[in-house]
């Protein structure tokens, strides 16, 4: 079953100014559960607008988004939330981690969101960082921490509260290429693991490399949808 | 986990928060501050009133405080006290003549009020020069500081009075004066003489009867309405009448209760003053926040949860701020302790008065009254920016720089 199903989704921003941006121009895209796969197109090509409107951040001007067969558009705003609270994990290029909670904070506070117990939470939070090679990160605060360290306790807060589906907004952009490869390869083991699904967005070559398939998207256009053999699927 | 974010988030900007919860504290400590004073003000002034001058109520014959008469007296004075003990257990009477006559010595002579009293029941008298009046002792007779002056007498030497007597004859006798005093209020002091009431009643040839039943409730509240009214339930007042010390004093009355409006108001704008600065630090709080409030969004925080986060960082400030202006407010009340005014007050207050030594007392209701509005306050302040903050779109919020 598709765990995300966009049909014929467009996507316009209208300014006074400069007039009708078309975004997205009618696209169709349905990825499986456990999917390893990046949207791939160059800056402007409407990645980014297309992964909000699967988490829920936005709302499509035609056309249908589903995730785990629910159908976005007549979803309330609560409920849109607890969706992404339940079902989405985010990943974003500046980190965004919350600078007043610890590493460690910063992962339970989706799970408490989810209501999930404070010893479960502990108890979760303590695997997946010894897990993930942070447990000396858990008690430091963003701001005392790298760019790469953030990006992996982002990784940890997406999963954190186990989502079916990990959406990663160009997760390398900020990131050197060696810390970038640790961070994309820690999500495919992660993958393989736990049978996480990943969305990312990207042009960087090294994370098109590692995804099992790659949609490409030019102009708000899916132009290709390649299947790397002996993938995931 | 909000509570412990909210808390964390305040303190992000110390300098900011620190600004904020200053102008907190100083509104509401003088908002303490300024209420204690002005309410130990008012209450002493009252206590003053209702045990020395006035007392709680008063009984006269019908009509008589509209317009007093020598004529009009309560007839009867024992059965009003008894109906007053009856009904208000702990309750004190005391019974006054009051009329008016000349009183010569020789050097001066000038027109008074004379005042006939219970010297050992009444605290209307305060001895400056001489012995008190003794209710057991006829012929003697207490001076007005200004009397005294005008008079050019001290204790020991003599008065005539003369006047007009109930009857209509000619009331005149010859006292000694026993002392010198004041009274409740320095125009008293200037016109009045005071005699024993039983050389009241006889100079102006009232038998038994008194022109006032002064009465002092076992309390200070200044709310005395159920009293009254079961005092009032056991009088006939078809012939007597029964008026609170508001309604014999109703200027005073009026004038306190639009002193504390004023100061209500002024309350008000200091806090409004101190809302505007909430308001201004929690909409840079959360303008400053608009990403990390949109990536919380994002992570599945409901617009309910913004709004609570936003809405406890401005709590938590007017908490603080009304904790800190507590201690200072009240640690200024009890570092002050009494005010003095010097051994003799200047002044009356419309006819009454004013304290020359003020104990000030930390006024429960301006504690929790500061609290109250110091917590509105807040949460008004930090309203607006947390229903932005909980309106805010999240795809558009997690792009904002």
């Amino acid at each position: 079953m598709a765990v995300v199903e966009v049909v014929g989704v467009k996507k316009d921003y209208v300014d006074r100014g400069a007039g009708t941006t078309h975004a997205l121009r009618g696209v169709d895209l349905a990825v499986e559960s456990g999917e390893f796969m990046a949207i791939a197109g160059p800056s402007g090509s409407g990645k980014t607008t297309l992964l909000n409107l699967i988490g829920g951040l936005d709302t499509p001007t035609a056309g249908s988004v589903k995730v785990d067969g629910r159908e976005l558009a007549t979803m309330t705003s609560a409920q849109l939330s607890d969706l992404r609270r339940d079902r989405i994990g985010f990943v974003f290029q500046a980190y965004n981690l919350i600078p007043v909670l610890s590493a460690e904070e910063n992962a339970e506070y989706v799970m408490e969101l989810k209501g999930v117990g404070s010893g479960a939470r502990h108890e979760r939070i303590e695997g997946l960082f010894e897990r993930l090679g942070l447990a000396e990160l858990r008690h430091k605060r963003p701001p005392k921490m790298s760019g790469g360290q953030q990006q992996r306790v982002a990784v940890a807060r997406a999963i954190a509260a186990e989502p079916a589906v990990v959406l990663a907004d160009e997760p390398t952009a900020n990131l050197d290429q060696a810390t970038g490869r640790a961070l994309i390869e820690m999500m495919r083991e992660l993958n393989r693991e736990r049978k996480v699904t990943f969305i990312f967005s990207t042009h960087d070559p090294m994370v098109l490399e590692q995804a099992d398939r790659v949609v490409r998207l030019v102009d708000g256009a899916v132009t290709s949808d390649d299947r790397k053999a002996g993938g995931a699927l | 986990m909000l509570l412990k974010l909210a808390w964390r988030n305040i303190w992000r900007n110390t300098r900011r928060t620190l600004i904020t919860l200053a102008a907190l504290t100083l509104g509401c400590g003088v908002i303490i501050g300024m209420q204690s004073y002005s309410e130990s003000a008012y209450g002493r002034l009252i206590r003053d009133l209702t045990t020395q001058m006035v007392g709680h109520l008063q009984v006269h014959g019908k009509g008589w405080q509209a317009e007093p008469s020598l004529e009009n007296v309560v007839e009867n004075p024992r059965i009003v006290e008894a109906a007053i003990a009856g009904s208000a257990p702990g309750a004190v009477s005391t019974r006054r003549v009051i009329g008016a006559g000349l009183a010569g010595s020789a050097q001066n002579s000038s027109g008074v009020m004379v005042l006939g009293l219970q010297p050992d029941r009444d605290d209307l008298l305060t001895v400056v020069r001489g012995e008190a009046l003794d209710p057991a002792v006829h012929g003697r007779i207490a001076l007005g500081s200004g009397v005294a002056s005008m008079l050019e007498v001290e204790p020991g030497g003599e008065v005539v009075l003369v006047g007009q007597a109930a009857d209509g004859s000619v009331a005149n006798d010859r006292y000694t004066v026993a002392a010198v005093v004041e009274a409740g209020s320095v125009e008293m002091s200037a016109t009045t003489v005071f005699l024993t009431l039983a050389d009241a009643q006889d100079f102006f040839s009232l038998g038994e009867g008194v022109h006032q039943v002064i009465v002092r409730l076992p309390t200070d509240d200044e709310d005395i309405s159920d009293h009254v009214a079961t005092m009032r339930a056991a009088l006939d007042l078809h012939t007597l009448e029964a008026l609170t010390w508001a309604q014999i004093l109703p200027e005073l009355r009026a004038t306190i209760d639009s002193k504390r409006s004023g100061l209500l108001w002024i309350n008000i704008v200091v806090l409004l003053i101190v809302g505007l600065g909430v308001l201004n630090t929690m909409t840079m709080a959360t303008f400053e926040r608009t990403r990390e409030l949109g990536v919380m969004m994002s992570l599945g925080t409901r617009r309910g949860r913004v709004l609570g986060l936003v809405v406890t960082e401005s709590l938590l400030q007017g908490a603080l701020g009304f904790v800190l202006g507590a201690v200072l407010g009240i640690g200024v009340i009890l570092a002050i302790g009494e005010l003095h005014f010097g051994a003799v007050s200047t002044g009356d207050m419309l006819g009454v008065r004013l304290p020359s030594t003020l104990p000030l007392h930390i006024k429960g209701s301006a504690v929790v009254g500061a609290g109250i509005t110091a917590l509105f306050t807040t949460l008004l302040g930090g309203l607006w920016p947390a229903l932005r903050a909980s309106r805010l779109p999240p795809a558009e919020a997690t792009r904002y720089v």
